[in-house]
């Protein structure tokens, strides 16, 4: 974890049993997010997730993909001007921006080292695992304390 | 003195009370993101290093404009800027 990203309030919460959020995701959204990340092998896919949150459950109503800037099978970044760009989208129309989704074109749907030391507190990571193409795994995992819990995830 | 909205992003937003955004008086960036940080200690230390810099992880947006690509924090404001807080989005 990124000590220089996480000083004082979120290791304070360390040591809480963890509150685990429902996300609520479309079944279409699901289906769209899947299908960007295979196009994109054997790259990272990756994009943005706006909706609701409302207690412990978080509503995705749009799954926006965006350019991995990186163009790697092993690490992406959304450019700043596109998570602005989304951001506007989510206030304009009273959404928030939730988090984040991207793929591990050969991996499973956990978080990786890299992903622990770039994560932001509280914020909705979906991880699509590509090992078995056939079989992709869709996992919702968040941050909170020192590492990530994973959400429940309900295809809706 | 300008009046400036400063719009937080929602990772960022525990650090601010909830805000989505805050207003205040400031004429340039570094001056703006201080203001916003001076009752909200984890907020600050999130956006700027110890020494006042920008941190890496975080991006500042006057409207369209990157203000890495301007003038860093000494970019200046005028009355009713909005400057946008945006966090990198990155992972392997």
């Amino acid at each position: 974890m990124n000590a220089d990203r996480f000083p004082g309030p979120a290791r304070a919460r360390a040591g809480k049993a963890p509150a685990r959020l429902t996300i609520r995701l479309p079944r279409a959204l699901r289906d769209s997010i899947v299908a960007h990340c295979l196009a994109q092998q054997p790259l990272e896919g990756c994009g943005l997730l706006l909706g609701e949150r409302h207690g412990r459950a978080a509503h995705i109503h749009e799954a926006l993909p965006a350019p991995n800037v990186l163009a790697s099978p092993h690490r992406y970044e959304i450019a700043p001007e596109t998570v602005l760009a989304a951001d506007r989208a989510a206030r304009a129309s009273s959404r928030t921006l939730l988090g984040a989704w991207h793929s591990h074109p050969r991996g499973a749907a956990v978080p990786s080292a890299t992903d622990r030391a770039e994560a932001w507190p509280d914020w909705c990571y979906l991880i699509v695992g590509l090992a078995a193409p056939q079989a992709p795994e869709l996992r919702a995992w968040r941050v909170l304390g020192e590492d990530f819990v994973e959400d429940g995830l309900e295809i809706t | 003195m300008s009046r400036i909205i400063v719009l937080i992003p929602p990772p960022l937003r525990p650090f601010a009370g909830g805000a989505a955004e805050l207003a205040v008086e400031a004429t340039t960036v570094g001056e703006a993101l201080k203001r916003v940080g001076e009752e909200r200690a984890a907020l600050l230390a999130r956006i700027m290093t110890p020494e006042g810099e920008l941190r890496p992880y975080v991006n500042v947006f006057v409207g369209e404009r990157n203000a890495r690509h301007l003038d860093g924090l000494r970019t200046p404001l005028a009355e009713g800027d909005v400057v946008a807080i945006i966090p990198a989005v990155a992972g392997g």
